[in-house]
């Protein structure tokens, strides 16, 4: 038989043998059932999700609704049940379970103040979080969801945990940027992996194969967090050891929602959000000048100005500077109020036996984009139109619906059978640079005053080049079909040893296309011709995981658990693209380009891993856990085979040992520390030596030619990262006061250093990936929750979370300092730190308001170093958010808000770069009032030898209001009866609400189009505002 | 220790059901490794072609137009010395925002200048797929036509004299053979012009025919070698060398939409990122106002200004 369909048998056998195997099992002869309720003890109401376990076993089921719960196939004896649940204390009960027979244990749980959840994720399950060697952040998802505008899975992670740096789109669809413990890797992505609900899925950023200046999409924004019950971020590879290669750079583990035992409960909720973009964009200048020809008089129609070094020099003499900001003129800007609007339903119910959630939602937002007044007057005038999707070029619309069905079995197993779907489309604008004929080139480019004229003598507006009519010309989608398919099998054969299998296959078909229709968009090469490019795309992730758990205790006092896994995963990148150009009037597709092309790209990778780890839990209060990992996979060079990957953590709980003094303040103190590897596998070609094929445009048309390509490296293996980790949790004050604190250093070696190739060598490639450097990060990460008022009138809870990170390229392994136009890879300093030769100063030494370079040093205004240095981290090495929430009226109504800093890096302002260098339009470039900082800034780049740029270094620190929202609980009767409901209420919010302080001249720190390690905020957007008002009614 | 943990398993109680899922997942972990991991992370990527897949008359002929494709790439096909040399010389002026053209224009390149990196990369690259072609060619197909032996030692003499033309004394070339790569050392410019020489004389020696690409390998290597002799200041020898050679010869590179643009119209006539130099700076020839026969010159960049020849914005 085939290896590869034994292979896919066995996987897929090993994947269901948790559910399959029981069904012929016999029946369990020295076993009985535990059944009781879960309440709160202060309200008698009933407990619904507490987790309930059989302490020391694997044995362990969760409350419905009504708080009730049953645990079978218990050994009969004298067992200890606890229970678990957030906003609770954990619960100990014993009780004695006789064969046969059923006992019944009940459990009135305290509510405390503040917890954090009791129950984390982990990759061989759900573990108590005291177990836990590491700091796993927590968001509740659903919680925020009802009461905050989010719109992505970037909105939920903002500024939530700490270390988890993220940078939110800027535009409708526009994808995320996460970077957790800082960036690591020069060479291969720095991206987390994302896991949902036990297998792996497609998250790349960048995902399009059409360009449109910069924004583009994430597939992480295909997935929908209104089915999110939680998500928890692994931080490092000290926690992430056992996900496996690729793992390194953390991993975000999201728990969809599940459904609970108890009559169907139904769910509808609206949100109905107003977008706007209140950032100042900038202003441009113009300096007028008169002549003694008209190439030398400024006009409407011309760019004849008088620069500042043009006035120094004598050249020419200003007449007048304007300035222009067509962002703040109605009739000129491209920026109106944008509409999102969900509607969505969910289900949740079943019986003990089998529970249900499904969930659908309908989902539009229509951007901030839109056709200026002037230029809807200019179309109406000449009687022309533009399509709907010309006028409305930034829309996205998307339906995402999910089944999760979990189906308890004889035998002590349970299927879980989910289903994911999303399908959507969305629209992209050319954004950012997109060449010429971007909105933003444009936009940024404008010459400073409002009636400049084309060539055609068309009114522009204050628009450079081109004018919406001609760039929402090209409209560009991408529809996605996405389904997420999962099957997930437990089955506990014993009470000491469970076994479960999981098999998913997250698939993802995207369709790119861009249309130019003849003499149609901007005038920019042929594209006037009309083109056509579609561009289809499927992505396949597998994964298989199969695993047994065994517990038992060895002494009264030590309890071992061992778990041993065996994983596959295999991720597939298949795309197909043709492009036709030189349209026929009215012609759409491909096949009518005259000029047609097709390409094809195929990319696939595998890894195979196992893992065995062994726990210990010492008197229920110290726990340790040791673990090691081997991985192959396809990408590894064929000189080396298999990657180990060692974990060892510890977690002891301080405060229930003897020596400890009992404090009454301190409810619980709690230190651990861990150490784990992971790594991130090569580029699925890396290792291998190529030719690539080639056209060769000979006498008798196109021959097919190959070029050879790469030498390949034969001994390439992963980026390994190795992580120390330490820190303490601590509960005070009556749970009031919950804290975590940690330190870490992530060493990454065997670094995949880009060995630049001398050109002389001939080679396709520029480079070839060696493991030759080293990378640390070191940091610290703080969690600070507290009730500080806690009355039925007032509540007032306070969430602190900060981080600092410094990032080091400790070696390059020999290679010389990488050195880019601005950016540069040198040992001793921070990976894509900014580098160029400094303005060290600037003085109007003649008085005469301006500042200007001289070649004589002694006359000259500005004075730049003679080396390039460094300027600061690409990234934010500090970052801090506070959250207060106030409930009123008795908890029926809660305000909260977000302000968060982000701290010590430095932003390119490329925008204002171009403006002055290229676009002639910057305030430093022509106005004799301007800043002299500005003045000598533009001197430098345009007219010092060296060009320097680092006048647009600028700093980025900012502190955002990031989010506040209102949400009104009606109480339970006011639902019954208005709608005969079961629950109400209502949220406003607002997400963005703008920077509350920042030294950054430009845009915005955070107003970046692409979403690589180290951007430039070049011609991009700015972040939009939202403001959301949304309805959740519970059936 | 031991004691308690023998005791402990032995408490254990498994049923006949847990006994058979463990076997098959044992069943399984065992079953697996059988498929050797080899096996199972074998991939094969279509996107690329393996070095044995050139190792047959097809594979050394497609080696060979793909040296071809390079040195039409490293000339017209992509932004080559012929532009980038053209903007320093002020022949050019730049018409665009990038800072690489910019510093170039303007004489003041620096070291990171990514575009004139990859102008020396694509000629280099035109060099060792040249070599690479002759070798292939003389292993699997050494009775085929000599003219495509001698037109790959005309792609290395050609590139390696422009390299000459263009950049100072300390040329490296470093070549590849058998997937291993051989750094070469400096050497003068003057080694240069006779290593392209050296090339081009081999070429003549082999392309001994009368057919029409006999004629036209043939030709290229004397106008070739005329060059290069003038850059050795060996006047009489060039003069010899070009003899015979029709003064309407040209050795073509071809362009189309579907297989590589013409850059040098694509970066002038169609988008202007160059623009025919007004008299630029001290030095500059006024080109266009001047009506330089050599250099048809119209401006506006539209339909019948691209027919005629190079624009100036």
């Amino acid at each position: 038989m085939n290896c590869r369909l034994v292979m896919r048998s066995l996987l897929a056998m090993a994947a269901l043998a948790g559910t399959l195997v029981p069904l012929s099992s016999d029946a369990q002869g020295q076993q009985g059932t535990v059944t009781g309720r879960v309440t709160n003890a202060a309200t008698g109401q009933p407990i619904g999700a507490a987790q309930v376990v059989v302490v020391s076993t694997n044995v362990a089921t969760q409350t419905n609704i009504e708080g009730q719960y049953t645990l079978r196939g218990v050994t009969a004896g004298a067992i200890e049940v606890r229970v678990l649940r957030l906003g609770f204390a954990e619960m100990r009960r014993t009780v004695t379970v006789v064969a046969g027979q059923s006992a019944t244990l009940n459990f009135d749980m305290t509510e405390v103040a503040m917890t954090l959840n009791p129950v984390v994720t982990t990759a061989t399950g759900q573990q108590r979080r005291v177990e836990v060697g590491n700091a796993i952040a927590q968001i509740d998802a659903s919680a925020i969801i009802e009461s905050q505008s989010v719109t992505g899975v970037g909105d939920l992670l903002t500024s939530r945990a700490a270390g988890v740096l993220v940078v939110p789109g800027v535009q409708t669809g526009a994808g995320t940027r996460i970077r957790i413990r800082g960036t690591s890797s020069l060479s291969l992505t720095n991206n987390p992996i994302v896991v949902i609900d036990g297998i792996r899925v497609e998250s790349s950023t960048g995902s399009s194969s059409v360009s449109v200046g910069g924004t583009l999409p994430s597939r992480l924004n295909d997935l929908n967090p209104e089915e999110f019950e939680s998500i928890e971020v692994v931080r490092g590879p000290s926690a992430a050891t056992l996900y496996g290669t690729d793992a390194a750079n953390g991993v975000i583990v999201i728990t969809t929602k599940k459904g609970t035992a108890g009559r169907p409960q139904w769910t509808y909720y609206t949100e109905q959000t107003a977008i706007t973009d209140r950032n100042d964009y900038p202003t441009a200048f113009h300096a007028w000048r008169t002549g003694p020809t008209a190439g030398t008089t400024s006009s409407r129609s011309n760019t004849v100005q008088c620069f500042l070094s043009q006035v120094v020099a004598g050249a020419c003499v200003q007449d007048s500077v304007t300035s222009y900001n067509l962002t703040n003129d109605k009739e000129s800007t491209p920026f109106g109020i944008g509409y999102r609007q969900q509607h969505g339903m969910q289900l949740r119910g079943g019986s003990e036996t089998t529970r249900y959630f499904l969930h659908g939602e309908w989902e539009a937002e229509d951007g901030v984009t839109k056709v200026p007044e002037f230029e809807q007057r200019y179309l109406a005038a000449r009687n022309r139109s533009l399509t709907d999707f010309q006028r409305n070029p930034g829309r996205l619309g998307r339906i995402t619906g999910r089944s999760n069905v979990n189906i308890t079995l004889p035998r002590n197993a349970e299927v879980q059978v989910s289903l994911g779907y999303t399908t959507q489309d969305l629209r992209l604008p050319r954004s950012d640079d997109a060449g010429t004929a971007g909105i933003a080139a444009n936009t940024y480019g404008g010459p400073g005053f409002k009636y400049n004229l084309n060539p055609a003598g068309d009114t522009l507006y204050g628009w450079r080049q081109f004018t919406p009519r001609d760039i929402y010309q090209t409209e560009t989608n991408q529809a996605v079909e996405r389904m997420i398919t999962s099957l997930n099998g437990n089955w506990r054969a014993a009470d000491w040893l469970a076994l479960r299998g999981n098999f998913g296959l997250d698939y993802a078909s995207r369709l790119d296309t861009q249309l130019c229709r003849f003499e149609n968009c901007a005038n920019v090469g042929t594209d006037r011709l009309g083109f056509k490019r579609d561009n289809r795309t499927n992505f396949f992730t597998y994964t298989m995981d199969a695993g047994a758990t065994a517990t038992r205790h060895i002494t009264s006092s030590i309890e071992s658990k061992t778990t041993a896994g065996l994983q596959f995963y295999r991720n597939v990148f298949d795309r197909n693209g043709a492009t036709g150009s030189q349209l026929p009037p009215g012609a759409t597709t491909v096949t009518s380009g005259s000029v047609a092309s097709a390409d094809e790209s195929t990319a696939e990778s595998r890894t195979l891993g196992a893992f065995v780890e062994q726990s210990l839990v010492f008197n229920e209060r110290f726990f340790l856990t040791g673990a090691v990992r081997s991985d192959r996979n396809s990408a590894f060079g064929a000189d080396f085979k298999t990657v180990f990957y060692p974990k060892l953590s510890a977690s002891w709980i301080l405060s229930e040992e003897s020596f400890m003094p009992k404090a009454g303040w301190m409810d619980q103190l709690r230190v651990r520390a861990a150490y784990g590897a992971s790594g991130v596998q090569p580029g699925t070609i890396d290792a291998v030596q190529f030719f690539s094929p080639s056209s060769y445009r000979g006498e008798s048309g196109d021959e097919p030619g190959l070029v050879y390509t790469s030498l390949g490296n034969r001994s390439l293996k992963p980026e390994r990262s190795a992580e120390f980790e330490v820190g303490f949790d601590g509960t005070f004050f009556n749970n009031r006061v919950n804290t975590e604190l940690t330190y870490y250093n992530k060493s990454s070696k065997d670094a995949l250093i880009s060995r630049i190739l001398p050109p002389s060598i001939g080679t396709g490639a520029t480079a070839r990936l060696e493991n030759l450097g080293e990378v640390r990060n070191t940091g610290w990460e703080t969690l600070v929750n507290a009730q500080l008022v806690r009355r039925n009138a007032l509540v007032w809870d306070v969430t602190v979370n900060g981080s600092l990170n410094s990032n080091e390229l400790v070696s390059l392994g020999g290679v010389p300092r990488i050195v880019g136009t601005t950016q540069q890879q040198r040992e001793g300093y921070p990976l894509y730190g900014w580098w160029s030769r400094r303005l060290k100063s600037w003085e109007d030494k003649d008085g005469n308001g301006i500042i200007s370079y001289n070649a004589n040093p002694s006359l000259s205004e500005i004075v730049v170093s003679d080396t390039t240095e460094f300027h600061g981290y690409p990234l934010p090495r500090r970052e801090f958010a506070i959250t207060n929430g106030i409930e009123l009226f008795n908890r029926r109504i809660r305000v909260s808000a977000m302000i968060d800093y982000k701290g010590d890096f430095t932003v390119y302002n490329n925008s204002e770069r171009i403006r002055c260098a290229s676009r002639f339009n910057c305030n430093g470039l022509v106005n004799p009032k301007a800043p002299l900082f500005e003045q000598a800034r533009t001197a430098a780049v345009r007219e010092h030898p060296s060009r320097t740029v680092a006048g647009f270094f600028e700093e980025g620190d900012f502190i955002r209001f990031r989010e506040v929202s209102v949400v009104w609980s009606a109480p339970r009767g006011l639902a019954e009866r208005v709608f005969h409901g079961r629950s109400l209420n209502v949220s406003a919010s607002a997400r963005n609400l703008g920077l509350l302080w920042t030294k950054y001249s430009g845009l915005d720190p955070e107003a970046f189009g692409s979403t690589g390690d180290a951007p430039s905020s070049f011609q991009a957007f700015g972040p939009p505002t939202y403001f959301s008002l949304r309805f959740n009614l519970g059936f | 220790m031991l004691t308690y943990i023998d005791r402990a398993w032995r408490r254990m109680s498994v049923r006949p059901g847990a006994a058979a899922a463990s076997l098959a997942l044992a069943a399984a972990l065992l079953v697996v490794p059988s498929c050797t991991p080899t096996e199972i992370l074998s991939v094969q990527d279509p996107d690329i072609v393996n070095p044995a897949d050139v190792q047959s008359i097809a594979g050394a002929n497609a080696v060979r137009l793909g040296a071809l494709a390079r040195l039409n790439a490293s000339t017209s096909g992509e932004e080559s010395l012929f532009l980038l040399g053209g903007l320093l010389a002020d022949e050019w002026i730049n018409g665009d925002s990038f800072i690489a053209r910019q510093e170039i224009d303007q004489r003041t390149v620096t070291r990171e200048n990514t575009f004139l990196t990859t102008a020396n990369r694509n000629l280099h690259r035109a060099r060792l797929s040249a070599e690479q072609a002759v070798t292939l060619l003389e292993q699997y197909n050494p009775a085929g036509p000599a003219w495509q032996r001698a037109e790959m030692y005309f792609v290395q003499g050609y590139v390696i004299n422009l390299l000459a033309e263009h950049y100072c004394s300390g040329l490296v070339f470093s070549t590849i053979v058998d997937g291993v790569d051989t750094f070469g050392s400096p050497i003068t410019t003057t080694a240069a012009f006779e290593r392209a020489l050296a090339a081009v004389d081999k070429g003549l020696a082999m392309v001994t025919g009368t057919a029409a690409d006999d004629l036209r390998v043939r030709n290229a290597l004397r106008v070739l070698r005329g060059r290069i002799l003038l850059n050795l200041n060996r006047y009489p020898e060039a003069a010899t060398a070009v003899n015979g050679v029709p003064s309407n010869f040209t050795f073509n590179m071809q362009h189309a939409a579907t297989a590589t643009s013409n850059v040098v119209w694509n970066f002038n006539n169609l988008s202007r990122r160059y623009s025919v130099s007004p008299g630029e700076g001290p030095n500059g020839i006024n080109f266009a106002t001047a009506k330089d026969p050599r250099l048809p010159v119209c401006e506006g960049g539209d339909a019948t200004c691209r027919a005629i020849g190079v624009t100036i914005a």
